[in-house]
């Protein structure tokens, strides 16, 4: 892969009125890696994706995409240039049913003069794909999300992030609610996402969730990066005294 | 449900589905029908409007009143219509980009448009001008069983349902009605649907505000006033939920028909005014709990 | 499944129980149908009175009488509709109000062809429009304009000169056809003897009656006389002016009906006297008529309901029935 990594955050700022939430930091993820980025709570983990998948523009920095500086002013911009989020408060309509919720903002449609019908074929085929690829068998695509388990619900999002021929994953605290069971399913997706060419960048408070499977960790604290490190020159303990430490 | 209170009524007064009776009741359905249509659409998408029965009676005064000033007749009904969108994008700007909560935004809008027809009008009902039987005819059809504005009443319902059902911006919509930040990080704009559908809602009222003012041949300014609460329960008694993302057009057809239905039947079976309320509300608590029920139970099919 | 039935059977069986006492009722006996078809609202106490009446006539002549209302005060569109549902019932007459010029005429006339009887009880829009219906529907009720006239003609004897009157003629509901037939005749007479008035809509609600007219009263110092035209305006004039610091008398009050809230003002001396347009016979006469007509084949006559003066003199008696609900 090429020298350059695929995304590059510079010196990102970000306020909301008078408070600080993150100050000057820089966060990469290269091609076939897993980034783990990692912090207590409060610390910009989440505010710094929300920037990433275009959600919020920051107010300092720039990002760089593949090499070239990047605007995203909305989310519609980061999903056309591969980037795929599954937020914490998952994107998913309760009362819609599983295809439905797969297709938003891309519904395949067959064009009838200058009328677009909603292909409903093709998208109960390909939802059943998408949820495959993520070993999730589920009985029907017509079934409403809010029937499913966390678990199947955060696989429904993955199968989606994952079908639309993503390059990059980003996952905010995919495993908070989960069992065991379906956490490790989660985490064996993401490593097969990498195998498949696409990378991830994995945030969480639950080092042990993250740390097999990351090549990087990032940490923040309070705004700002506190520490970066390849997976070998570190340890769960080391970045737990990191995160700690005021 | 429908069939259960229509069956209620036909046992204590057979007139209930006689010929005569049926016209009467698809005579005055469709005026509540399409407004109910747009309300429904709104509210999947998560807002609401009570300005609706302002425009509803707003609509066919601009109109006789271009009329008056001589204006071609058709020409006049169009740009009436066309205030009624712009009324519906008022709303939408106020709601989205001031922020204030639908429900204030157009009942602000209910008591400021029902103003301006009564600074307009004087409280005096328009008289009706001869050169608009046309769009009478246009609109509203002949005496008969079916008249044209059921027809009307009929496409616009096969169209919306249509555009809920089966296309991507109906998706959009129940995407924005039922999550509406997690619909914007998929790419999808809320506000920009929502626009729509307010002006949608405030389009369908003026559409049926000219019905029933061409049917009845008064343009009067106190029209639909209170519409926006029958139209909130029919649409509930549909199906549609109050928190937006949930709802069907063929049930807000449903929950039209059904408020029409009992008044109409209440009358027959000569009951005093007074119970229309009483059974209305009654409705609308059975259906909820029905919807309940059912509900429940799919869930424990699964 | 079984709960869902349950409960749809439910209110079927409360549907039916609970009219099946109006219907069984009247099929029962061979008694004559009668209906009345308004506009007012079910929270109007001023149809209450009205529907006294037609219910003690009712009574006393021996006939079935139901009152409609729409569910919203004032719904010309749902009055048409029961009106034309009420047909189906083939009833022996009908008594209907007529708020509108033109709205009412196509039913109505669809009634007198299928010969039915139609009398027009307390407001008729067809006055002065000319149409051919005017001349065929008796009315029974107040003579708006004529009322109003008198009013004036009235309120002038408390004046050593008509002339001296300064008038307020509160509106309620501009535009409305009552309210400005009775304002018509009181400007009639106004205008006749030169007296200086000005028109105001004073809103409908007590409240804000209120408010407006002490606001014009501080506003115009000069004003001896306040007109309004519906039943809930003496009362919040009679406070206005109290409010304003006028002593009894000092303002002439006056208006249209007879509500208790209105009674007690006038115990007090702040409302001068008002028009009673007896609703009570409004609702009585006409369910006589009828019942007379069908039964001899009597013609009809029109009624002129409003012309019972109340002041001082005589408002406890009129209280006391108001309290039966009879004024």
């Amino acid at each position: 892969m090429g020298k350059l990594p695929l995304v590059k955050l510079v010196n990102i700022h970000k306020w909301f009125g008078r408070v600080s939430a993150l100050e000057g930091v820089d966060l990469s993820a290269d091609y076939n890696e897993i980034v783990g980025l990692v912090g207590d709570n409060g610390a910009g983990k989440s505010t710094l994706i929300k920037i990433l998948s275009g959600v919020y523009s920051p107010d300092k920095g720039e990002i760089r995409w593949e090499g070239k500086k990047i605007n995203f002013s909305s989310p519609k911009n980061a999903i056309k240039l591969g980037i795929e989020t599954i937020h914490q408060e998952a994107a998913l309509v309760d009362k819609m049913n599983i295809m439905r919720n797969i297709f938003i903002g891309r519904e395949p449609v067959i064009r009838f003069g200058p009328v677009g019908w909603l292909n409903m074929k093709k998208m109960a085929s390909e939802s059943m794909r998408a949820l495959e690829g993520v070993a999730l068998y589920l009985r029907s695509p017509q079934a409403l999300v809010e029937e499913l388990s966390g678990g199947q619900r955060q696989g429904v999002a993955i199968a989606r992030a994952m079908y639309f021929k993503t390059k990059l994953l980003v996952l905010d605290e995919p495993t908070n609610n989960l069992s065991v069971k379906e956490s490790k399913r989660i985490l064996r997706s993401v490593t097969e996402l990498k195998e498949q060419g696409i990378s991830s960048i994995f945030i969480t408070h639950n080092l042990y969730h993250v740390y097999p499977i990351a090549d990087r960790i990032v940490v923040l604290s309070h705004g700002k990066k506190v520490g970066e490190f390849k997976k070998e020159e570190t340890s769960i303990d080391d970045l737990t005294e990191l995160i700690t430490l005021k | 449900m429908l069939g259960a209170a229509a069956l209620a009524f036909y046992m204590i007064s057979p007139q209930f589905l006689s010929i005569d009776n049926i016209q009467i009741v698809l005579q005055i359905v469709p005026e509540l029908g399409i407004l109910v249509t747009g309300v429904t659409l709104l509210m999947i998408s998560g807002e609401f409007d009570l300005s609706v029965g302002s425009v509803f009676a707003l609509c066919p005064i601009i109109n006789i009143m271009l009329i008056s000033s001589g204006w071609n007749v058709y020409l006049s009904a169009i740009s009436a219509l066309i205030a009624c969108c712009g009324i519906g994008a008022l709303n939408a700007a106020v709601t989205l980009k001031l922020r204030v909560p639908s429900f204030i935004t157009t009942l602000g809008a209910m008591m400021i448009w029902r103003g301006v027809v009564l600074l307009i009008t004087g409280g005096w009902p328009f008289p009706f001008l001869e050169k608009a039987t046309s769009v009478k005819k246009l609109l509203v059809g002949e005496t008969g069983l079916i008249r044209l504005s059921l027809i009307w009443y009929a496409i616009i319902v096969l169209v919306f349902w249509i555009i809920l059902e089966r296309s991507r911006f109906g998706n959009w919509m129940f995407a924005v009605g039922g999550n509406p930040r997690g619909a914007r990080s998929l790419g999808v704009n809320p506000d920009m649907v929502k626009a729509v559908n307010f002006v949608i809602a405030s389009f369908l009222a003026g559409l049926s505000g000219l019905i029933q003012a061409y049917r009845l041949e008064a343009f009067l300014p106190s029209a639909g006033a209170g519409v926006e609460l029958d139209a909130i329960a029919s649409s509930v008694i549909g199906g549609a939920s109050l928190a937006g993302g949930v709802g069907t057009v063929i049930g807000s057809v449903t929950g039209a028909f059904l408020i029409r239905i009992i008044d109409n039947g209440l009358i027959l079976a000569g009951a005093p005014g007074y119970w229309f309320r009483v059974f209305v509300g009654m409705v609308l608590i059975i259906a909820l709990t029905l919807n309940r029920i059912i509900e429940a139970k799919v869930h424990k099919m699964r | 499944m079984r709960r869902l039935r349950f409960i749809t059977g439910l209110m079927c069986v409360m549907l039916v129980v609970g009219v099946m006492g109006n219907f069984a009722e009247a099929a029962a006996q061979e008694k004559y149908n009668f209906v009345f078809i308004t506009q007012w609202g079910p929270e109007s106490a001023f149809s209450a009175v009205v529907e006294n009446g037609m219910k003690d006539a009712a009574k006393m002549a021996g006939v079935n009488c139901i009152m409609f209302r729409p569910p919203k005060e004032g719904d010309l569109a749902a009055q048409l509709s029961s009106f034309e549902t009420a047909l189906l019932r083939k009833p022996d007459g009908i008594i209907t109000t007529i708020p509108h010029p033109t709205m009412h005429n196509k039913v109505i006339q669809k009634a007198l062809d299928q010969g039915i009887p139609v009398i027009c009880s307390n407001t008729n829009g067809l006055v002065g429009t000319g149409h051919p219906l005017e001349k065929k529907i008796p009315y029974v009720g107040q003579d708006l304009f004529y009322s109003g006239y008198v009013l004036a003609r009235k309120a002038s004897g408390y004046f050593s000169e008509p002339s001296e009157m300064r008038a307020l003629v509160g509106v309620e509901v501009p535009g409305a056809s009552w309210a400005e037939a009775r304002a018509g005749g009181q400007i009639k007479f106004l205008e006749e003897n030169g007296c200086k008035y000005e028109k105001l809509d004073v809103g409908t609600e007590m409240a804000t009656i209120q408010s407006r007219i002490l606001a014009y009263l501080k506003k115009h110092p000069e004003t001896n006389v306040v007109f309004t035209q519906g039943c809930f305006g003496p009362a919040p004039s009679g406070k206005a002016v109290r409010l304003a610091g006028y002593k009894p008398g000092e303002v002439i009050v006056v208006g249209y009906d007879i509500p208790p809230s209105t009674a007690a003002e006038m115990k007090k001396g702040y409302v001068t006297f008002v028009v009673d347009q007896q609703p009570y016979l409004q609702g009585f006469v006409p369910v006589m008529q009828l019942y007379l007509m069908k039964k001899y084949g009597f013609s009809t006559w029109d009624v002129d309901t409003g012309l019972g003066i109340v002041d001082e003199s005589n408002v406890e008696l009129v209280e006391e029935l108001a309290q039966k609900r009879i004024r």
